[in-house]
């Protein structure tokens, strides 16, 4: 239920840089929606697991963006993966 | 000390990558870069369809030129691909916003099919599903420039 992940990137700097590690739980999503501010993980086209945080959510579509504006999108609840628990 | 002992263990066992690239930081989006790996592989298939065969007991020079020529053209059709579904995903996931859904309810079914179609001509060799793939970039093509439209 926990899963350890090494950032690559610098779109949700400042709260996550890249190199960092973090760690992520699914369990909470089993039980109650994500939502608006929370950090996930998702999986994108090709198979990428990305991390961003959601902005806003309209019918179980998810509108997420890095913290510096560097990446927006929308995403499926299907393809929400994770919560981000805590970086170390 | 903690750190250190992280780092050592993401070597002997490496920690999962979780991108946070920003894909096209300076905001500009285009759909040429798709459509123009789009023929590229159109092209090079083509071409291997064109390719003569030397024949099973050829000698070791054609044979060599052959297989060389081949695998040219499959490893170009290969990255063109990996650069049709990189440039769609980019589209799809950072340009095309929430209210666009309203221009384009099937917007997502769109962009998967198109994905789907540039796996497609990875695994095959077939000009049937490369019209297929360029007519699906098409249709992204008009709304995208639909979507730039209506920002005016």
């Amino acid at each position: 239920m926990l899963n350890l992940y090494k950032v690559s990137g610098n779109s949700m700097n400042p709260a996550l840089n890249d190199g960092e590690y973090i760690l992520s739980e699914k369990l909470s999503y089993l039980f109650t929606k994500p939502k608006v501010s929370d950090i996930i993980i998702f999986k994108a086209l090709g198979d990428k697991n990305l991390v961003k945080r959601i902005k806003s959510e309209k019918d179980n579509q998810y509108f997420v963006e890095g913290d510096n504006q560097g990446f927006s999108g929308l995403v499926d609840r299907k393809l929400i993966l994770e919560k981000l628990l805590f970086k170390i | 000390m903690f750190q250190k002992l992280l780092k050592l263990l993401d070597k002997i066992y490496p920690a999962e990558i979780v991108y946070a690239h920003c894909d096209v930081p300076c905001g500009i989006y285009e759909t040429g870069s798709m459509l123009t790996a789009a023929e590229t592989m159109g092209k090079m298939v083509e071409k291997m369809l064109a390719l003569e065969y030397p024949g099973d007991d050829a000698e070791k020079e054609p044979w060599l030129a052959y297989k060389n020529s081949l695998v040219r053209m499959i490893l170009e059709k290969e990255e063109q691909g990996e650069i049709c579904k990189k440039e769609l995903l980019i589209l799809w996931t950072d340009y095309f916003k929430p209210e666009h859904l309203k221009m384009f309810p099937n917007l997502h079914e769109t962009f998967w099919q198109a994905a789907k179609l540039a796996s497609k001509n990875k695994q095959n060799v077939s000009l049937e599903a490369v019209l297929e793939l360029k007519s699906a970039l098409r249709k992204i093509d008009g709304m995208f420039k639909a979507a730039e439209a209506s920002k005016k």
